[in-house]
């Protein structure tokens, strides 16, 4: 390295010292040469020494004294690339990528060949996915170093990812021809690596499928390469030669549906029967496969459905298969096989009962297990038929038959929450859970629960069961990157009015998401190291996907409506949560009972937490010794714990919302709410056009009234959420206009408008349009949300006591009649509570609750005592026996 | 899953499959539970806790690999004779007369065969529970005594001591009650499995107020 012009051959051997010191990752030896030589008064401003010694402060956890030092260094040397290196390794391991290129980049001026520098600069590149750079960058590196294999591979990806198909097929050609590869499964996935990029260069299939057959001998990955050729076959309408690719497919697996469909393809099957004969030949070839036996029952109708099906449900309650139901509920879809099911698997229920047959007809008896598994179906399916007192009566009476099933204990708990009884769910669970305390899954599950239920720390007390001993829940939780049960605690937390935790949660979340991007760094030289191109490729691409994920949108809109709520209501910062309302005087006396064992619980959950947070302390103990010692040596910055009380006094809501905003906006478009909650913001932020676009964006969802064809105006049939954002925009165009500028978005906003139907315009009479929206639709709870919501929005002073009034004044029975699901009601209560709809007497609230009640007479979750059934283990169930009658 | 350590599965009725189990602590409570519904007598937590050390002399019984029953038995010596207490056996209501009890009692007795100093297998039995006594009576076992006032809070409280001697002098045998024998015979409805209610010989019928009435240790003859 250049550094050593500067320095006399005794300290420039300390440099070199340090230099490796601090490739062994020995920080505290380079430290002292760093010091001997800055001790010695000619070089104590030695920039390059100077910019070594803060990097070594940096990875020591020093970040102040660290950019301090190399800021100095780089200060007393710019021309050194040693400083611009060090000062772009420095802001990499703050991941400030766009400052770390830049350095990078000046470094690359002082030493213009410098390949440690351009290899670290091009994954930064690549890493932000500056694909152009890294193309260019690579293409260097190729020039400087063509004899490594690496920067031959390096160069055909990056020729790929920026679409430079003809030059990266040509390298690769070349690639093979050097001998580059050293073992023959290497060459093979160069080989398939080749097809793939042919194939997606777009060459024509047959070329392909030559190139294919010509190395099929030198191709290991044999299902890649059956695959493959089996996809370019039927695309190259060569069927005859896709049929028997598929056939030796599904000879060596039997179970994926995917082949079964390219076979059928291949063989241009068209006609029902000829499918099902297709799939009985491949039964009795593969008895034991599922595919071929599921698989049918898509394709079949009326009374061949009803003959395979009816063998189908047999054999499997016969045996004993849990996931029965879950396997055939996409058949639920169709109305008509919906009515088979059920008609085949009442006659199983009755037969059973009256002769130990499925059928009349069978020449055997059942196993008790047959009808043990039948009550088990029944019940899930009249669960999802929303027939609750059936469900109920049902599971109740298999778990009479039967009390050490665990499946039957998770089915209960399922049917209980769609029933409202969270709490009746967790006693399910957590009966399941002691009876199999090896169990993860359940463990899980009843900690789901207790999450529903609205008991955080119970459920990680429940989750400690199975976290590493010496570590605290939520750091083993985050560690884990354990979203499932992050992403619920974010849901929990935000029903219970604790937006602080909400967010932390849904930040927690975010984190995690940030830190999938950063793992690719670990891929990026390995896999072209291993010339494992096409996993490699595949993985890049899935990476920028991976905010699809649905915790991922999840966390995003409880993130926007938090701080919605937050920009609306500053005082929810301040305000605690509200001890539940005082219980009506009659249940006082049956409270006091439990009491007694409730303070028992709760010193024992007191107890568990003060552990936890012993725990808690000697981990920050441990840390900060491990710190100090300079014991920890990792690359990645330490993250500072999120603060919950921090996120929640944020002085930005918007600007904070705006960040998972235009992530939904970007990976959920398919999403309704995206939209809606997008519009919110841009309201808040006055954004005209953003607001239409959000506007638009829903409608098209939504798939009426799309603007551009205004048709009649039938409001009725327009989703509520659109109802409203349209009402706010045309209320704040009213108020907002005049002030606007920019007279071409007004021209634009007033030729978007006048599409709407004209309730809707800025000039209608908008509190009316809003009314009458109800009056349409009044026995919707959610219909009656978004129009109270909007009357709030409407008139903010008068409004909230008109708004709160519209979710009283429902009729019980007409309400009934009409689907509201649990999930409205809550949405309205939580509206109530958390007052953005007005502050509300808490005795208007329980009313809310009892009125709930009584629309979901099997739900506790709207109890006004919170605390009730806590232990009244045997509470629910006598009431809702199995009843023979259709009740709903 | 559910059935992590069984023995070689026997074929019961109607083709279900019946397996043992081990009792670890992770299932403990598959156990309590089926005490709890199959038995009118609640069990002490120590009758648990030890139950964890029986090894092979307590199992649970699965049918095609559901936890339906469950057998305890534990060695008893006085003096220098060694026999084996069969505490508690029994299935739920549903899996009676599939074979699971006969699997059960096979188990014990094959413990028998393996520790060549065990002279006789014996238990208790509420004196109105005919089809346990029936079903004991296809093992060769014998009454041997009768024990007044044995049980606690069942009634009839009477208990009938049977035991099935392996060696040594068997104790004279009491005749069995007749009328009982006839009568399940003639019910010709699955007298093979009249093990229905092999359930009600407990000799610790500690009750749920806690108490633990630990005398029936001393019925030992």
């Amino acid at each position: 390295m250049s550094s050593s012009t500067t320095l006399p051959t005794k300290e420039n051997n300390l440099f070199k010292r340090i230099l490796k010191s601090y490739e062994h990752k020995q920080y505290r030896t380079g430290l002292k040469f760093a010091k001997q030589i800055l001790s010695n008064s000619k070089f104590a401003e030695h920039g390059e020494t100077l910019a070594m010694k803060g990097l070594l402060h940096n990875y020591l956890g020093q970040k102040e004294d660290a950019y301090e030092l190399v800021r100095r260094g780089l200060k007393n040397d710019l021309r050194s690339h040693v400083c611009w290196h060090v000062y772009g390794l420095l802001q990499r391991s703050d991941r400030k990528y766009d400052g770390a290129i830049k350095a990078y980049h000046n470094a690359l001026k002082w030493d213009p060949d410098n390949v440690q520098i351009m290899r670290d600069l091009s994954l930064l590149q690549l890493q932000m996915r500056d694909n152009e750079g890294y193309c260019k960058t690579r293409g260097r590196l190729f020039k400087l170093r063509p004899n490594n294999r690496i920067n031959w591979m390096g160069y055909i990806v990056a020729l790929n990812l920026v679409g430079r198909y003809k030059q990266a097929l040509a390298m690769l050609e070349q690639f093979r021809k050097l001998q580059f590869v050293d073992t023959e499964y290497e060459a093979s996935e160069v080989l398939l690596y080749q097809a793939q990029l042919m194939d997606e260069a777009g060459r024509p299939t047959d070329k392909v499928l030559a190139f294919l057959s010509e190395n099929q001998e030198r191709i290991l990955d044999k299902l890649s390469f059956l695959e493959f050729q089996g996809r370019l076959l039927v695309a190259d309408g060569s069927y005859q030669r896709a049929a028997e690719v598929y056939n030796q497919l599904i000879d060596r697996n039997p179970e994926n549906s995917i082949y079964y469909q390219g076979l059928i393809t291949s063989l241009r099957l068209t006609s029902p029967e000829e499918k099902l004969a297709l799939f009985a030949e491949k039964h009795s070839r593969y008895p034991r496969a599922e595919a071929p036996q599921r698989l049918p029952l898509d394709i079949a109708q009326g009374e061949t459905f009803r003959t395979i099906a009816k063998l189908h449900l047999k054999e499997r309650l016969r045996k004993g298969v849990p996931p029965l139901f879950l396997n055939l509920k996409s058949l639920y879809e169709d109305a008509e096989k919906l009515e088979i099911l059920e008609s085949i698997i009442l006659d199983f229920y009755k037969n059973l009962c009256s002769s130990r047959k499925f059928e009349q007809s069978d020449d055997k008896l059942e196993p008790p297990t047959s009808l043990l598994w039948t009550l088990y179906f029944l019940s899930q399916h009249f669960d999802y038929r929303g027939k609750m007192d059936r469900a109920v009566g049902f599971i109740n009476d298999a778990l009479e038959h039967t009390p050490t099933l665990i499946e039957l204990l998770m089915c209960k708990a399922d049917v209980l929450n769609h029933c409202g009884d969270p709490r009746g769910s967790v006693r399910c669970l957590e009966e399941a859970q002691a009876l199999d305390t090896a169990d993860r899954y359940v463990n899980c599950e009843c900690a789901l629960a207790l999450l529903r239920d609205g008991r955080v720390d119970e459920a990680g007390v429940m989750v400690s069961r199975f976290t590493r001993d010496g570590c605290t829940i939520s750091s083993y939780l985050r560690e884990m990157q354990c979203m499932w049960y992050e992403t619920k605690v974010a849901l929990t937390e935000k029903r219970s009015g604790h937006l602080g935790q909400c967010l932390k949660a849904c930040h927690e979340v975010d984190r995690h998401f940030v830190e999938f991007v950063e793992d690719q760094f670990d891929f990026h030289s390995y896999c072209v190291r291993r010339l494992c191109i096409r996993p490699y490729i595949e993985f890049l691409r899935e990476t920028d996907r991976l905010k699809r994920h649905p915790f991922y949108a999840t966390v995003s809109e409880l993130a926007v409506s938090v701080y919605l709520l937050l920009h609306r209501q500053p005082g929810l910062r301040d305000r605690k949560p509200d001890p539940t309302p005082e219980p009506e005087a009659a249940r006082k006396a049956e409270r006091k009972q439990r009491k007694a064992a409730k303070r028992k619980a709760e010193a024992e959950r007191q107890r568990r937490m003060e552990e936890e947070r012993d725990r808690m302390r000697k981990e920050q103990r441990d840390r900060k010794r491990a710190v100090d010692s300079g014991e920890t040596e990792s690359d990645a910055p330490k993250e500072q714990e999120l603060d919950s009380d921090k996120l929640l006094h944020t002085e930005t809501p918007l600007t904070d919302a705006l960040r998972f905003v235009n992530a939904l906006r970007e990976f959920n478009p398919a999403s309704i709410s995206t939209h809606l909650l997008a519009f919110e913001v841009f309201l808040e932020l006055g954004k005209p056009l953003m607001m239409l676009q959000a506007v638009a964006a829903a409608t098209r969802l939504v798939g009426n009234h799309s603007g551009l064809n205004p048709g009649p105006p039938d409001i009725s049939a327009l989703h509520p959420g659109i109802h409203r954002c349209r009402i706010l925009f045309s209320h704040w165009w009213r108020r907002n206009s005049d002030s606007l500028t920019n007279s071409d978005v007004s021209e634009m906003v007033v030729a978007i408008v006048s599409e709407w139907p004209p309730p809707y315009r800025p000039d209608a009479e908008l509190t009316q349009t809003n009314e009458d929206f109800l009056t349409r639709t009044p026995d919707s709870l959610a219909v009656r949300l978004a129009v109270a919501r909007t009357t709030a929005s409407l008139a903010p002073e008068s409004g909230p006591r008109a708004a709160a009034a519209l979710l009283f004044d429902w009729e019980l029975d007409k309400v009934r009649e009409s689907a509201n699901s649990i999930i409205d009601a809550l949405n309205a209560l939580e509206s109530l509570e958390n007052g953005s709809l007005g502050e509300l007497d808490p005795s208007r609230i329980v009313e809310f609750k009892c009125k709930c009640r009584s629309l979901f007479p099997l739900s506790t979750c709207f109890n006004a005592d919170q605390d009730e059934g806590t232990d009244d283990e045997e509470e629910t169930p006598q009431t809702y026996q199995y009843l023979n009658g259709d009740y709903f | 899953k559910t059935n992590p350590t069984t023995t070689s599965a026997t074929v019961g009725r109607y083709g279900g499959r019946i397996d043992l189990g081990t009792i670890t602590q992770h299932n403990l409570r598959q156990l309590k539970r089926l005490n709890q519904v199959i038995f009118p007598v609640a069990y002490h937590e120590k009758f648990y806790s030890d139950v964890l050390h029986f090894g092979d002399l307590a199992k649970l019984a699965y049918f095609n690999d559901i936890p339906v029953g469950a057998v305890c038995c534990r060695i008893e010596s006085t003096g220098d004779q060694r026999r084996l207490y069969i505490m508690t056996l029994g299935c739920l209501a549903a899996y009676r007369q599939m074979g699971i009890g006969k699997v059960m009692v096979d188990h014990v007795l094959s413990i028998c065969d393996r520790d060549s100093l065990l002279e006789a297998v014996y238990l208790h039995v509420q004196v109105s529970n005919d089809s346990a006594i029936n079903f004991y009576k296809r093992f060769d076992f014998e009454v041997v005594d009768i024990r007044s006032n044995y049980y606690k809070r069942i009634t009839p409280s009477d208990a009938y001591v049977l035991q099935k001697t392996i060696f040594g002098t068997p104790p004279t045998p009491l005749p069995w009650p007749q009328d009982k024998l006839s009568g399940v015979v003639e019910n010709g409805f699955d007298h093979e499995d009249s093990h229905i209610d092999d359930s009600l010989h407990s000799d610790e019928p500690t009750k749920n107020n806690g108490q633990n009435c630990n005398d029936s240790s001393s019925t030992q003859s």
